[in-house]
């Protein structure tokens, strides 16, 4: 009895506050928000795949790059060909040289797909970009990739992800070490600014400090963490169905990322 | 609750941590102590050893060097279980812990490399169910000077038997086979991708008929002097709602049953 009203509120709170929601259109694509970082010591790239192909679709197809910038304002788009089978790698700053806009140092971007595989629009489901971005760091030779997770906006910019009524924790099952230097990139993929508490706390879960941000629609927060002098937790409250973010580990001149 | 392979790589020491607490506030209030198990095979069965409790809230550091006494088994799982697992068993222990959905609960699944560099990402494994497929589509392989490419392949099936199947790489232009490998059931299988060949800008399929695996790719500069891993996506992650079987079925259905498939 218990258990079927457990599975009874999972289901009311899933359908009433989900945690994406169907974009307008059928035939409409859906992409993640991705972290973009371009500066002296940042380049990003990302993967682009001919996903048509792989569903029999013999033709050239197009995507269409959009970016934004860090409060989550349109900064320009660009389309690119894709050849049958094709695994384009893209770079970020390659981009932004050639359309001269102030952007800032990083933002976010994502990939929409022109065509969605009639195999997909049958399945009652949207074709959803959750590739691979993968980031230079300082003058290193290997490209650091991460996948993408979150079906965050539709090809008409519209944001996807559902808001909460009453804020919810994220937490990070991963331990930061100690005096280690990290940074966190959390997204917005809802349609308002929302704001986000990260609860640092120590091994014995005593709270070491509170940061609180503010993240506009579309846009990004990177998070400094450094020089904790113990071995910590993080947690993230928000409003946000999952706010899941992306992690930087830095190891002298080198980095890895991962999802959190 | 899920289990989490211990990684193996050239040159590199794998390492889990593992965390006694949910991963959000909403799907488990489950505050209790748990069992640190590591499980592997010996002599065609499970095999299962308690590594003491992790009370609620803690974390464990497991590396390959300090367990290596236990197992020389092709794949050892850690997992947090309410009660000791026994001893011995036929099939891979049902875990009695707490489940989520977002996302699963995970550990660290991590290597370090004898430069000391450290790559990581947040896992779990569940058993496949024998026979499954695997079709993993590949965009990571990072051709330069002095970086290597691995494929690893983390198969668990319910059975403690190492079953071997065939695993081939396509060039999904030419519809050439680049690369022929075996793989096991329940092993950490590691393929060196270097000496594909193929259209640089083509994308490559990962493909096995009978047997499902994690497929993770592992970038290694210099022998580990930094290093790039991460694992792609179910073919049903190309749809968001909807029925995603469907579309991994569609898949499979044009992947798995081309000419050059035996």
């Amino acid at each position: 009895m218990i258990q079927n009203i457990k599975k009874f509120k999972k289901i009311f709170i899933n359908k009433i506050f989900p945690l994406t929601k169907k974009p307008k259109n059928i035939g409409l694509s859906t992409s993640d928000l991705f972290l973009w970082r371009v500066d002296e010591n940042w380049e990003t790239f990302f993967n682009i795949i001919n996903i048509n192909s792989l569903f029999g679709d013999t033709k050239e197809n197009f995507v269409k790059v959009v970016l934004f910038n860090e409060y989550g304002i349109f900064l320009f788009e660009k389309v690119i060909t894709l050849k049958e089978y094709d695994n384009q790698l893209i770079s970020i700053k390659k981009i932004f040289s050639n359309a001269k806009v102030d952007h800032g140092v990083y933002g976010t971007f994502s990939i929409f797909h022109s065509k969605t595989p009639p195999q997909i629009i049958k399945s009652d489901s949207f074709l959803a970009e959750r590739g691979y971005v993968s980031y230079k760091y300082s003058k290193s030779i290997l490209r650091s990739y991460v996948h993408g997770n979150l079906d965050a906006i539709d090809e008409n910019l519209a944001p996807l992800s559902g808001s909460m009524l009453f804020a919810r924790t994220y937490k990070l099952q991963y331990l930061f070490n100690k005096g280690g230097k990290y940074q966190i990139s959390i997204f917005n993929p809802t349609s308002v600014r929302k704001k986000i508490e990260i609860h640092i706390s120590d091994e014995s879960k005593n709270l070491l400090d509170i940061r609180s941000l503010e993240i506009y629609s579309k846009g990004v927060n990177l998070l400094s963490l450094e020089d904790i002098p113990v071995d910590y937790f993080i947690s993230i409250k928000s409003k946000q169905a999952m706010a899941r973010p992306i992690v930087f580990s830095f190891q002298n001149k080198s980095m890895d990322v991962f999802h959190g | 609750m899920s289990y989490y392979p211990l990684l193996k790589a050239p040159n590199c020491e794998g390492f889990i941590k593992i965390y006694n607490f949910a991963p959000n506030n909403w799907e488990s209030k489950d505050k209790s102590k748990k069992y640190l198990n590591l499980t592997f095979i010996n002599n065609n069965r499970w095999e299962s050893v308690s590594l003491g409790i992790l009370n609620y809230g803690s974390y464990k550091l497991i590396r390959e060097n300090e367990i290596k006494h236990f197992s020389d088994s092709s794949i050892i799982l850690a997992s947090l279980n309410g009660s000791k697992l026994p001893r011995y068993s036929d099939e891979l222990p049902k875990l009695d812990c707490f489940k989520t959905t977002l996302p699963e609960n995970r550990a660290t699944l991590g290597l370090q490399s004898k430069k000391n560099f450290i790559t990581s990402y947040q896992g779990e494994i569940n058993p496949f169910p024998r026979g499954a497929s695997l079709l993993s589509f590949s965009p990571f392989m990072q051709f330069k000077n002095n970086i290597q490419n691995f494929i690893i392949l983390v198969n668990v099936e319910s059975s403690p038997t190492y079953r071997e199947s065939e695993l081939i790489i396509i060039d999904c232009l030419t519809k050439k086979i680049l690369k022929k490998a075996k793989m096991l059931s329940n092993t950490i299988n590691l393929i060196n991708l270097d000496k594909l060949t193929g259209e640089q800008r083509s994308i490559k399929a990962v493909i096995s008929k009978d047997m499902a695996a994690i497929p993770i790719y592992l970038s290694t500069y210099r022998n580990g002097l930094q290093m790039s891993l991460e694992h792609s996506h179910p073919p049903g992650s190309f749809g968001v709602h909807g029925n995603r079987f469907a579309i991994q079925k569609t898949l499979k259905d044009i992947w798995l049953n081309q000419k050059f498939i035996k």
